[in-house]
C-alpha cells in the first residue's frame, strides 16, 4: 500500500512541525509514505469562493500528482472534503478522478477506517478539549453531529481516548463552528472573531489546557485571538498528540 | 421597511459590536436549538420522519401542477373562492379587491411569511385599511415598525424592556413594566377586542392537502382561529409549495415542525379548514412569486420543501451573531439567503457569503434542505454573473495561476513567509484585516516541502 | 386571473416527478400509552387527570374553576353542572362571554398530547378559541400512539364541515424574550379528563 502524503498549502508553509508530525506518525505504523513534491493545493480557496473555473486547473493537478497511490492522507478534513465531495464538478472528467476522489482521505478516518488501529503510543497527561471542525464531522461524517439523532460515534475522539493520560473535557457547545470559513475569515471579520472568541471561551470554562482539532486552518484563527487575548491555552494539531511529537 | 438589499458583513459588525446584545441573542436562540434536540431525540425514528418528508416534499414539487389542481377542484368543491396571482401585487391586489367589496376597513393578520414577501401591510394601509398584526411577537414588530427577525420569533431581537416601553407607549400598560406574563396579558386584552371588532381575517397556510382541499394552519396563541371564526371573511394566502398529496401526510410534517421550531411536540392549535363557516367566505390565494421559474433551477428547487420551522436560524452561528435584520431579506438566515439570491441576485450577493458553511443548518433542517450546499452554489452563481468583488475575482485568477505549477507556489510561499517576518507594527497595518483581532501565525523558517527536500534520504 | 400562466410555468419548469414514499410504519409506540398521554399534556402546559366515572367530573371542576360563572358542556344531563343553552351562541362573537367550556375530544395522541376536536359539537366553534378555560374530555380507550395512527384513524370525513382540528395545551406564546406564558388569545387553561 503506496501511501501519497497531501499537505495542505497552508500548513506547509505555516505549520510544518504538522507536517511532520503526520508524517512521523504514518511511519510509526511502518506504512510507505511519499510525499509527491510537485504538490501545491487543492483549490479549496477558490472553490469557496465561487471561482469553479479557478478550481479546475488546479484539481487536474492535484489528480495528475496524487493518482500514482493506493491511499492520499491528508492532516485536515475540509481539504480531504474538497477533493472527495467538491471535485465532481470540476474535475470528473480527469483520468484518475474516481480513484482519486474516492482514496483520499483524512488522516483520523485513514487510521481508523483503512489501518483499524487499535493502539497508539502515546501519552498526553492534560486536559483536552475538542474543537470538531465542521468540514471533517458534516462532510466527511467524522462524528455524529449534534444535530443528527442517530447512533453517536466518532472516529477522531475514538483515536485521542487510545492517549495515555489525557482527559477530554466535555464542551458546552461541542461541535459549533469556531468561525474561520475560510474568506469568511476576512469577508466577515466582525462575526468571524466573535465566533472563535465564544469557542475559545467554551473550551476555558470546560477547564482544558490544551484544544486540538484536527483543521490547522480553524486552529490557526483560533491561535489567532488566544494569542493576542493571552488566554492561558495551547493548541496543537491532532496529529501531534497522536505521533507524540508536543515539546 | 420595505427596501430590501443589504451587506451583510456591514449590518452584522454593527450587531456585534454590542457584545452583551449579542450574547444574550445568541444564547436564546441557542436555548431553543437546545429544546429542538430534546424534542428530536425523544423520537426513535427521528431521521426516517426527515427522509421521509423529504421526500414527500419532493414528490409534491415534482407533481406540483397535477395537485395544484386537484387542491384547486376539492376546495371548490368545499365553497372556497381560489384566486391565483402571479407576483406580490397581484397577490396585495387580489386581498384587497376581496376587502374593497365587504367595504372592510380593519383586518387582523396572523403569521405569514407570504405576506411580508408580498409586503401586503403597506398596501392595504395605503389604501385606507388598517392591519392588525395578532400574533404577539408580530404585534411587537409591527408597533416598532420593522420586519420580524426572525420567521418563527419575530420579536427574538427585542428585549423585554423595550416591549414595556412599547406597550406602555401604545397600549397604557405600566411604566417600567416588563414581566413578560403582564405585558402578555395586555396584549390579550387589547387583542381581544380588535379580534371581536374586525371586518375579516388573513392567515398563511402551513399545509394545503390536494386531496381534500384544506388548508391547515398551525399557531400557539390561538390567534389563527380567533382571526378566522370571528370575521365574516378569511383569506388565507399561501406559496404554490405548500402543497401536500394527501392528509396522511400531515402526520410527518406535523410531528417535524413544532420540534424543528420550538421544541414542543406540536403546537397548541393544529387547524384544518375545510371551508367556509354558515354565512362566510373563505378564499385561499395561491402565489407564485417567482417559485415555479425556482423549480427548474436543479441546485436550488428543494429549497421550495421549506416548511418554514426556523430551525436553521436557531443553529446558525452566523444568525444567532448578526440577528434577522442584517441579511436585509424578508426571510433571514440559511434559508433566506438561499432564497434571497433567487429573487435578485444583486441585491443579496453578499447572503451567500454570510457563512461558513458548517453545515449545521443542513443537518437540522427537517426536510433536509441541503442549505450549506446551496449557499456555495449561489457564490458560484454570483461569480458567473460577474457580481464578485472584482479585487477579489482577480485574487482568486492570481491563487489559481500560483497553485497550477509547483514552481510558482514555492516562490509565493517563500514570500509570504518573509512578509510575515516584517516588524509588528508594518504587518499590522490597517489593511490586515486578518490582524484586527488575531495574530498571525509565527513564519516558520521553513517550509515542510523544503525540510522535506532536504531529509528525504532520510525519510524514504 | 394568472392561473392558467402559473400552471403552464410549474409545468414548464418541474423537475422530473419523484416517487411518494408509502405511509410510515415506524411511528413510535409506548409501553404505557396512558401515562405517556398524560405527560405530553403537561408537557404542552395541561393539566390531565385520570377519572373512572362522568360522576367524577363535577367535583374536579368545582375545584379546578371554583370562579367560573359562565359555563357551557356538552356532556349532557350526566353532569350536573348547570350549562348555558346552546341557543345563547348564535354568533361566533357569543362565545365571548364564556368563562369554561367542558367538552368531548374524539381521540388523544400519546406521542404530544394533542386532541381532535371537530366544529360540529359545539353551537360556534368559536368557543374553543374564546372560552376563558377549556375542559377537554377524552375516553382512555381513543388513545393512539402518534399522529400517523390519529390520521388514519380520522380518515376524511371530517373535512365535510368547516373546521376541525388538533388542540394540544392551553394557549400560549413565548414571544417575550422566550418566556413562555399560558394564555395568549385563546383558553387560559386546558385540563384534560381521561376516562378510563
Amino acid at each position: 500500500m503506496k501511501i501519497g502524503l497531501f499537505i495542505p498549502c497552508y500548513v506547509d508553509q505555516l505549520y510544518p512541525h504538522v507536517a511532520k508530525a503526520t508524517l512521523t506518525l504514518l511511519q510509526q505504523l511502518n506504512l510507505d509514505v511519499d510525499y509527491p513534491l510537485a504538490q501545491t493545493c487543492c483549490g479549496q480557496p477558490m472553490g469557496n469562493t465561487g471561482c469553479s473555473d479557478d478550481v479546475k486547473p488546479v484539481a487536474e493537478h492535484f489528480i495528475k500528482t496524487f493518482k500514482p497511490y493506493d491511499y492520499i492522507v491528508c492532516p485536515s478534513g475540509s481539504c480531504t472534503s474538497m477533493v472527495r465531495n467538491h471535485y465532481k464538478d470540476v474535475a470528473s472528467h480527469c483520468e484518475g478522478y474516481d480513484h482519486v476522489s474516492t482514496r483520499t482521505m483524512e488522516l483520523c478516518e485513514f487510521l481508523v477506517d483503512v489501518i483499524q488501529i487499535k493502539e497508539i503510543n502515546a501519552s498526553l497527561p492534560y486536559r483536552v478539549g475538542l474543537h470538531q471542525s465542521c468540514h471533517g464531522l458534516r462532510e466527511l461524517r467524522l462524528a455524529k453531529s449534534s444535530e443528527r439523532m442517530d447512533a453517536p460515534f466518532s472516529k477522531v475522539t475514538q483515536l485521542l481516548a487510545m492517549v495515555k493520560g489525557i482527559e477530554l473535557v466535555e464542551l458546552d457547545r461541542k461541535d459549533e463552528c469556531c468561525g474561520f470559513g475560510g474568506t469568511f475569515a476576512i469577508a466577515e471579520e466582525a462575526i468571524s472573531c466573535q465566533m472563535g472568541k465564544d469557542r475559545i471561551a467554551d473550551h476555558l470554562q470546560a477547564g482544558a489546557q490544551i484544544m486540538t482539532g484536527i483543521d490547522m486552518s480553524c486552529l490557526m484563527h483560533l491561535n489567532g485571538l488566544i494569542t493576542r487575548n493571552g488566554d492561558p491555552l495551547r493548541v496543537v494539531h491532532i496529529a501531534e498528540i497522536l505521533a507524540g511529537t508536543i515539546k | 421597511m420595505t427596501q430590501m438589499h443589504t451587506h451583510h458583513p456591514k449590518k452584522a459588525a454593527a450587531f456585534v459590536s454590542d457584545q452583551a446584545r449579542t450574547t444574550w441573542h445568541n444564547k436564546a436562540l441557542w436555548f431553543v436549538r437546545q429544546k429542538r434536540d430534546k424534542a428530536a431525540a425523544s423520537l426513535p425514528e427521528w431521521e426516517q420522519l426527515r427522509d421521509t418528508a423529504a421526500q414527500i416534499k419532493a414528490h409534491s414539487l415534482s407533481n406540483l401542477d397535477e395537485y395544484l389542481e386537484e387542491f384547486e377542484r376539492n376546495a371548490q368543491a368545499k365553497g372556497i373562492t381560489i384566486h391565483w396571482a402571479a407576483t406580490g401585487d397581484e397577490h396585495n391586489q387580489i386581498v384587497y379587491d376581496i376587502l374593497k367589496t365587504h367595504q372592510v376597513r380593519e383586518v387582523v393578520k396572523s403569521k405569514s411569511m407570504l405576506t411580508e414577501e408580498c409586503h401586503l401591510n403597506p398596501f392595504l394601509e395605503k389604501r385606507g385599511i388598517t392591519v392588525i398584526d395578532t400574533d404577539l411577537g408580530e404585534r411587537i414588530v409591527q408597533l416598532r415598525n420593522e420586519p420580524p427577525s426572525h420567521i418563527v420569533l419575530p420579536a427574538i431581537h427585542v428585549k423585554k424592556e423595550e416591549i414595556g416601553e412599547l406597550f406602555h407607549e401604545h397600549m397604557g400598560t405600566k411604566k417600567g413594566a416588563s414581566d413578560p406574563k403582564y405585558l402578555t396579558e395586555s396584549a390579550r386584552l387589547d387583542l381581544r377586542k380588535k379580534f371581536l371588532d374586525a371586518e375579516a381575517g388573513i392567515t398563511g397556510v402551513n399545509f394545503a392537502v390536494a386531496e381534500t382541499g384544506s388548508v391547515v394552519v398551525c399557531t400557539n396563541e390561538g390567534n389563527a382561529d380567533l382571526g378566522t371564526v370571528l370575521p365574516p371573511i378569511h383569506i388565507a394566502c399561501m406559496g404554490l409549495e405548500k402543497i401536500i398529496p394527501k392528509q396522511e401526510n400531515l402526520g410527518v410534517f406535523l410531528r417535524l415542525l413544532a420540534r424543528s421550531a420550538t421544541g414542543q411536540p406540536i403546537t397548541t392549535y393544529s387547524s384544518h379548514f375545510n371551508g367556509p363557516q354558515k354565512g362566510s367566505e373563505m378564499h385561499v390565494v395561491i402565489v407564485d412569486n417567482g417559485r415555479s421559474e425556482l423549480l427548474s433551477r436543479k441546485k436550488f428547487w428543494r429549497s421550495l420543501s421549506c416548511i418554514r420551522c426556523g430551525a436553521c436560524m436557531n443553529t446558525c452561528p452566523i444568525y444567532r451573531r448578526s440577528g434577522g435584520h442584517s441579511y436585509g431579506y424578508v426571510i433571514p438566515g440559511p434559508i433566506g439567503s438561499v432564497l434571497a439570491p433567487n429573487k435578485d441576485l444583486a441585491a443579496h450577493k453578499s447572503l451567500p457569503f454570510a457563512s461558513t458553511l458548517c453545515g449545521s443548518c443542513t443537518d437540522v433542517c427537517p426536510v433536509k434542505i441541503d442549505l450549506h450546499h446551496q449557499l456555495l452554489a449561489w457564490r458560484e452563481e454570483v461569480v458567473k454573473a460577474g457580481k464578485l468583488n472584482p479585487g477579489k475575482r482577480l485574487a482568486m485568477k492570481l491563487t489559481s495561476w500560483v497553485l497550477q505549477s509547483p514552481q510558482r507556489y514555492k516562490l509565493a510561499g517563500k514570500c509570504a513567509r518573509l512578509a510575515m517576518k516584517l516588524p509588528r507594527v508594518f504587518l499590522y497595518n490597517p489593511l490586515n484585516i486578518w490582524g484586527r483581532q488575531r495574530d498571525l501565525p509565527p513564519a516558520p523558517p521553513e517550509s515542510f516541502q523544503e525540510w522535506y527536500t532536504k531529509n528525504r534520504d532520510k525519510n524514504s | 386571473m394568472s392561473r392558467e400562466s402559473i400552471l403552464a410555468s410549474v409545468r414548464a419548469h418541474k423537475p422530473a416527478s419523484i416517487d411518494l414514499p408509502s405511509a410510515p410504519t415506524f411511528g413510535i409506540r409506548y409501553e404505557d400509552i396512558s401515562t405517556q398521554f398524560k405527560q405530553a399534556v403537561e408537557s404542552v402546559g395541561g393539566i390531565c387527570t385520570e377519572i373512572n366515572a362522568v360522576e367524577e367530573i363535577k367535583p374536579l371542576i368545582d375545584q379546578h374553576y371554583a370562579d367560573a360563572k359562565t359555563i357551557f358542556h356538552t356532556i349532557g344531563d350526566e353532569l350536573p353542572i348547570p350549562s348555558l343553552s346552546a341557543r345563547e351562541f348564535s354568533t361566533p362573537h357569543d362565545g365571548d362571554k364564556l368563562d369554561l367550556l367542558i367538552t368531548r375530544g374524539t381521540l388523544g395522541v400519546a406521542e404530544n398530547g394533542a386532541i381532535w376536536v371537530e366544529e360540529k359539537q359545539l353551537p360556534q366553534r368559536s368557543l374553543f378559541f374564546l372560552t376563558q378555560h377549556l375542559v377537554l374530555v377524552v375516553k382512555a380507550s381513543t388513545l393512539l400512539h402518534n399522529l400517523h395512527e390519529a390520521y388514519a384513524s380520522l380518515g376524511l370525513d371530517h373535512t365535510a364541515q368547516p373546521w376541525a382540528g388538533f388542540i394540544a395545551g392551553p394557549s400560549k406564546t413565548a414571544d417575550v424574550e422566550q418566556c413562555l406564558v399560558i394564555g395568549a388569545h385563546g383558553s387560559r387553561s386546558l385540563l384534560v379528563l381521561l376516562e378510563t
